[in-house]
């Protein structure tokens, strides 16, 4: 179709026309009506000339139509799918409360580790008050020196 | 975009059933057909569109009318079909064209869909957004994450193909009868 007059002596070679490279790309976007007026004029306008893009046109509009017509064939989406929807959401919904609740049984607050350690070491401290436990006292001094 | 459905999905975002399900039976339908011919089966098409409708109520309240609903949906709905060819799940029995051909009204049917589904993923999208849906060339461009002039370039080649595959098609059938009735007037 695009070689329209091909091999024949005096017949119209469309293809040619400057104005073709313009109007071609137009002719899918007049055929599903979104092009804009000056656009659909353009096109329009040049069919009443061009034999090639009348019927780059004519062809575009009835592959339109078939598949339309095909795509309206397919089965619609089944009556109860909403309800279907509202399950699903009910499900994934308590699926996210359920991993939320999981996440933070998992994952307990964090605690500070200078609440465990301080009284620790004081007990260490107080049970066992040699010498080596210094080391212990300067530790314990030193983490509240760092508020730990 | 339109006010109505930017309504919708601002009360969508706060977790509002009713405006969820008008938002469903206005866009549910449609993008069902989109599924359906993208991936041939029923079932997967349905979970598909219950997948989109899903991150719709997820991320509704961070959806800030950059695009227009419409393109927001197929965006997604086009994505949740992808992940059905990832997982190896798509078009493998183009089923329902044959359960249903008892029951639907004559026109084009299991040649068009065999032509159809012998293009590329890109030219399929392209194809059904463009001539079924109507969509403009910006529109296509936001469903599909593409440049404009991409749109441009994949319409005209996504045309020809199915053209060709149209052609193909026909030529086929034409052989098959011709050697139906070579074989019936052969014997
Ligand atoms: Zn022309």
């Amino acid at each position: 179709m695009i070689e329209q007059g091909r091999g024949r002596p005096g017949g119209i070679r469309s293809k040619n026309r400057p104005d073709c490279k313009l109007v071609t790309p137009l002719v899918v976007w007049v055929a599903n009506g979104t092009a804009t007026d000056a656009e659909r004029a353009m096109v329009v306008l040049h069919t009443l000339t061009c034999p090639h893009c009348r019927r780059e046109l004519a062809e575009t509009l009835a592959l339109r139509r078939t598949f339309q017509r095909w795509v309206e064939r397919l089965p619609d989406l089944p009556q109860r799918a909403w309800h279907g929807f509202v399950d699903l959401l009910e499900e994934r919904e308590e699926a996210r409360a359920g991993h939320r609740a999981a996440v933070e049984v998992a994952e307990p607050e964090a605690v500070e580790i200078g609440s465990v350690l301080r009284p620790l070491l004081a007990w260490l401290a107080a049970e066992s008050p040699s010498p080596a436990w210094r080391m212990v006292d300067w530790a314990l001094a030193y983490s509240e020196t760092q508020g730990r | 975009m339109n006010g109505d459905d930017a309504q919708l999905i601002a009360r969508v975002g706060k977790r509002d059933l009713a405006a969820m399900r008008v938002l469903y039976e206005k866009y549910a339908p449609q993008l069902y057909r989109f599924a359906v011919a993208r991936l041939g089966d029923e079932r997967s098409a349905e979970d598909v569109v219950q997948e989109t409708m899903l991150a719709v109520w997820q991320s509704a309240s961070r959806f800030r009318g950059h695009s227009t609903a419409t393109t927001w949906l197929f965006g997604i709905c086009r994505r949740k079909v992808a992940e059905v060819y990832r997982r190896g799940q798509g078009r493998e029995v183009p089923g329902l064209l044959h359960a249903r051909s008892e029951s639907t009204p004559p026109g084009p049917g299991l040649e068009f869909w065999e032509s159809f589904s012998r293009l590329s993923d890109e030219h399929q999208e392209i194809l059904l957004l463009v001539f079924y849906y109507g969509f403009s060339q910006e529109e296509a461009a936001e469903v599909l994450g593409v440049p404009v002039g991409t749109v441009k370039s994949r319409i005209h080649y996504a045309r020809h193909r199915l053209r060709e595959a149209l052609r193909d098609a026909g030529a086929e059938e034409g052989d098959r009868k011709r050697r139906r009735s070579e074989r019936s007037t052969g014997t």
